[in-house]
């Protein structure tokens, strides 16, 4: 299929034969929020999801197909989503006029056409439709103000027209999230945005986590530095036996590059600079000599391509784009896990929410128990907008469960979901906030990013409780000694004390800030459990109690000694 | 489940896509048991109108 992409310039060549470049366009670089929509009938409006009538919806997209693949080559083909022969596993057709996305796909997923040989018409699946539209000179899609992702959830089918950019195309990443989202709340499972790990433990034991953050906040490299990855963006997550399991429906990563570099992602790097893995890069710099370039790539940018056309040393955009992205094989990964095709997936030890906040929240804690977890960690997860999403960078936005612009359902019921999911489950995973993002005084940033290792070792421990934890107001902290030990001996550092006053310290007025926050969000949220605000109102309560006793910025070790 | 076709009209969709799809492709589609996916393929092929289709198999 890459060949089909090169002859038709969707994608160019570069030095390395298994590599190839694609440009989405200056205008077609993110995700377009405002462009995609659930379509429901009779109109009906859910907080916080963008609605559109479903029969007005669907009227629109067949005008906008109209012709619309004239003088192209349309492409179908058939995925299974999740292992094979597996009760995780959902099917579905793509049919798009874009090698690319084709291409794409062949390295993401799973080619399941044989399924669809055996089961016929008996194999329920999902339904993708993509154009790119017309494109100009640049290979382009040129009718941007007509960008429409559709998706219809009473047919399970998703419509995308005039856009390039994989995620709002790739059918089986984030359109076949909203699709299982919906089906998940109808069957009693979960369809998540998370990377699935193996945190190694003593005696060689292995831990699996998943891990919620949105675009850019460390999640693909919380996933790599974890000992084994199972899958790095997508989980679905069903209970069996009465415990919670989890597989990666996918077999390939479209991560962003911009900043990978050897010291902080030595494995993915390799992988991205080997000429023997194939790897599409979309929106980096490709340089006349054939050479590919991103910020974080050893060397230094030169005349060549980039996504908004010709660029040279000295140009006034940025060489690569901040969401300039590697599409490659997760199977390159030597810390690949053997159980990554296991039809039952993996049992869920920890679930982790993470997000960009430079105020509030310390690196890593642990919630008291799954509904409080869900509710200050999942529910209410908010981060600092980064440049995966058309909008402006920097600000604090909502973005529950990290899944908010993929959800097509109310988060009131998602919410709700997860509380009853874990009715089923004799075990239930431990829940935990992590934040890389903190920052002191002065705007520096309090943590490293290869510190991930031992906020991961840590929680490792804790699921299996060799370790206590500080309990604070919020949740439980790591103990001081716990840290030292394990940063000297997982990154040969040393952990000053001063270091885990500032990185852990309690800061009440923005902990509070935060519970008031969420309260308004979900007070306009009808069918927000009543549980949310019994969890928030307690965590309230204890915040006002602390904060009376011992200011508004308490050190950690004031609970150590309680 | 119940599908919903792309267009909404009745044609001899068999026929349409016998005379859209060349020999190789058309016996990939067909292999599959489906009429609704031969429907809906066949919907897009009149409404979009490519010149060509390539069922993807993985070669």
């Amino acid at each position: 299929m890459w060949r089909a992409a090169l002859a038709n310039r969707e994608e160019l060549p570069t030095r390395n034969a298994r590599h190839t470049a694609h440009f989405d366009g200056p205008k077609d670089l993110a995700r377009d929020r405002g462009n995609t929509r659930i379509l429901l009938s009779s109109g009906e409006k859910i907080p916080l999801i963008n609605t559109y009538e479903r029969r007005s919806g669907l009227n629109e997209i067949k005008e906008l197909f109209r012709d619309v693949m004239k003088g192209k080559e349309m492409f179908v083909s058939f995925f299974c989503f999740g292992p094979r022969d597996s009760p995780f596993t959902l099917h579905a057709v793509q049919v798009t006029d874009s090698a690319y996305v084709t291409h794409s796909e062949n390295i993401l997923y799973r080619i399941c056409y044989d399924y669809f040989v055996k089961y016929g018409e008996n194999l329920d699946y999902l339904r993708f439709l993509h154009s790119a539209g017309e494109r100009d000179a640049n290979g382009w899609s040129k009718n941007i103000d007509k960008r429409r992702i559709y998706i219809d959830l009473e047919d399970d089918t998703v419509y995308s027209v005039n856009t390039q950019y994989a995620g709002n195309t790739v059918g089986l990443k984030k359109l076949a999230l909203r699709l299982c989202v919906n089906r998940g709340l109808r069957e009693g499972w979960l369809c998540e945005h998370m990377f699935i790990t193996g945190v190694k433990g003593p005696g060689d034991r292995v831990t699996y986590f998943t891990g919620a953050f949105p675009a850019g906040c460390g999640k693909t490299s919380t996933a790599l530095m974890s000992d084994t990855v199972v899958g790095d963006d997508l989980a679905i997550i069903k209970e069996f036996d009465g415990v919670a399991r989890a597989v990666n429906p996918e077999v390939g990563m479209f991560g962003i590059v911009d900043g990978i570099n050897p010291r902080d992602d030595p494995e993915i790097y390799e992988i991205l600079t080997s000429p023997d893995s194939e790897v599409i890069f979309s929106n980096i710099l490709l340089m006349d000599n054939g050479e590919v370039w991103w910020s974080g790539k050893v060397g230094e940018p030169g005349k060549g391509i980039n996504y908004a056309g010709e660029w040279w040393p000295g140009k006034d955009n940025p060489p690569s784009h901040p969401n300039s992205r590697f599409t490659t094989s997760i199977r390159y990964l030597k810390t690949l896990d053997p159980r990554i095709d296991d039809p039952l997936g993996v049992p869920v030890g920890g679930m982790i929410f993470g997000g960009r906040d430079s105020d509030t929240l310390p690196p890593v804690e642990e919630s008291f128990d799954w509904v409080h977890g869900i509710v200050t960690k999942g529910a209410a997860l908010e981060s600092e907008r980064t440049t995966a999403v058309l909008g402006k960078a920097g600000e604090r936005e909502f973005n529950p469960y990290a899944i908010l612009d993929f959800l097509s359902i109310s988060v009131g019921k998602f919410t709700e979901l997860h509380l009853r999911f874990a009715e089923k489950l004799k075990v239930k995973p431990r829940v935990y906030g992590v934040n890389y993002f903190l920052k002191d005084e002065n705007g520096n940033y309090l943590a490293e990013k290869v510190d991930k290792k031992v906020w991961l070792k840590w929680m490792e421990l804790r699921v299996h409780n060799d370790v206590e934890a500080v309990e604070t107001p919020t949740g439980l902290i790591p103990l001081y000694e716990d840290l030292k030990v394990l940063f000297s001996k997982h990154l040969n550092k040393d952990y000053p004390e001063a270091l885990y006053v500032k990185q852990f310290m309690v800061r009440v007025p923005q902990q509070l800030s935060k519970v008031e926050r969420i309260w308004a969000i979900y007070e306009g949220i009808p069918d927000a459990p009543r549980e949310l605000f019994d969890v928030l109102r307690a965590q309230k309560e204890r915040l006002k109690e602390a904060g009376s006793k011992w200011g508004d910025f308490i050190s950690p070790f004031i609970f150590i000694r309680r | 489940m119940s599908r919903e076709a792309f267009t909404s009209e009745e044609y001899d969709y068999m026929s349409f896509l016998r005379s859209s799809m060349r020999g190789e492709m058309l016996e990939r589609l067909l292999r599959i048991p489906d009429p609704k996916l031969h429907r809906w393929i066949a919907d897009i092929v009149r409404v979009a109108k490519p010149s060509s289709v390539y069922v993807n198999v993985g070669d």
